[in-house]
């Protein structure tokens, strides 16, 4: 059930919505049922059935063939609410579920604001945990593009948090 | 260097992406400007927040429930997108729940006979110790580590190498390495010998998901690591990725002891 968190996290930075992101789900495990036999066992499956729903979020959401949510529609306060539904709530202590929350929601508002060429590669490797090869062939680049954006796109973010992620990690 | 040209740099130094020259590069240059030093570090804290983040957003509730709840009422004769016919029809709403279900069904079943063998690494290690440690297990002792790495690695065609680590402050030396078998993967096994306890060194192909459910998870701020301790009876483990790679400490000493080695240690050398 681990690749079904992941793949729900991906989709939900890529479509931005919870439901968006629920479609995008369904959708990438019918293709794959329907291409099972392309997966060689033993290969990344993790890496196979986040390749099939980037390109399936490319072809139906980012072309335009369905409309997305952009900020204004992913910050109403139904979707907020949506959101927070997400969240787990069996954290141990409610100061650390607070920060949490907090964080989580902050770097996801954030994430929604820049730019999907560089908000992808930071999905993939920094929530994904996918290396940078494996990033590439997902989207199919280069390496090299991978780390280019993925150096821009948390720059960004880091401009877009401002004092928030300024303090010592060991602090925190 | 200069410092735009050591930014990308120091995200892949975060990333563990680098070549040992651009390692060296970039490292030589933090030690020299703080500004670069200061990007660094935030952007590793940036980097340790967004994993935190992500932990936060699964998947919701009643899609799960849909996924796992529904595979009984899998229809068979179901055969999924060959033409925007079919897709239309798979995509009707009152086709959703037969359809989660089908597609859940797959995920479960690709994802326990996906998951299922790697989490048999870490556990299963820990016997491949004991008998080590107990003399069960012989070992054709060699004095050229540079060798033992090297044919190590042939023996898996080069996809990866034995992670090598400098246990000399411990007087502790690898003395004899193998490659085992465990949960379908190629293992490479290097054990280190001394005056200390015998610890034994796994290098395998996986990812975070390779730690076993029960271990205690800590992210190491100043090498931006996560490692994953546990034991069983006497013998302890620590878990670690290096990139692509983790690295799997055995020995028979106290986990917290264990642990304060992996975090000194846990760099390729």
């Amino acid at each position: 059930m681990n690749h079904l968190d992941h793949l729900y996290r991906v989709a939900f930075y890529l479509t931005k919505n919870e439901e968006d992101a629920q479609d995008c789900v369904q959708e990438t495990c019918a293709r794959a049922l329907g291409a099972s036999a392309q997966f060689t066992s033993g290969t990344n499956l993790k890496a196979w059935l986040t390749r099939i729903l980037y390109n399936f979020f490319f072809d139906a959401y980012a072309r335009g063939k369905r409309m997305i949510a952009v900020d204004d529609l992913a910050n109403t306060a139904e979707n907020k609410k949506n959101f927070w539904d997400t969240l787990p709530s069996d954290h141990p202590g409610p100061e650390t579920q607070l920060l949490k929350l907090e964080l989580a929601g902050r770097i996801s508002e954030a994430l929604k604001k820049i730019p999907e060429e560089f908000r992808v590669p930071i999905v993939l490797v920094d929530m994904g945990d996918f290396s940078y090869q494996e990033a590439s062939e997902i989207l199919t680049c280069p390496i090299g593009t991978v780390r280019s954006r993925l150096s821009r796109g948390r720059r960004l973010l880091q401009h877009l948090l401002g004092h928030y992620l300024t303090k010592d990690p060991s602090e925190r | 260097m200069r410092c735009d040209e050591a930014q990308e740099l120091i995200t892949g130094l975060i990333d563990e992406e680098l070549t040992a020259t651009e390692r060296v590069a970039v490292e030589g240059h933090l030690v020299e400007c703080r500004d670069c030093k200061t990007q660094f570090e935030r952007e590793a804290a940036l980097k340790h927040d967004m994993k935190v983040a992500a932990a936060a957003i699964v998947v919701p509730h009643a899609l799960r429930q849909k996924m796992e709840n529904r595979g009984s009422t899998l229809d068979r004769d179901i055969s999924p997108t060959r033409g925007s016919s079919v897709r239309q029809w798979l995509a009707a709403s009152r086709w959703r729940p037969l359809y989660a279900a089908a597609v859940g069904a797959l995920v479960i079943a690709a994802a326990l006979f996906q998951v299922q063998p790697k989490k048999d690494v870490a556990t299963a290690a820990l016997p491949i110790h004991e008998s080590i440690v107990s003399g069960r297990t012989s070992l054709v002792r060699v004095n050229d580590v540079t060798r033992l790495r090297k044919e190590l690695a042939l023996a898996v065609n080069d996809k990866f190498s034995p992670i090598a680590l400098d246990l000399s402050m411990m007087q502790l030396y690898p003395i004899a390495g193998f490659v085992q078998k465990l949960g379908g993967r190629d293992v490479l096994v290097t054990i280190y010998e001394g005056s200390g306890p015998m610890i034994t060194c796994f290098t395998f192909l996986g990812d975070d998901s390779d730690a076993p459910k029960d271990a205690e998870s800590l992210f190491d701020p100043e090498k931006k690591i996560n490692f994953y301790s546990f034991s069983r009876g006497a013998v302890s483990a620590v878990m670690h990725r290096v990139g692509e790679v983790n690295c799997l400490l055995v020995a028979n000493m106290p986990p917290a002891d264990l642990l304060v080695v992996a975090r000194g240690k846990s760099h390729h050398v």
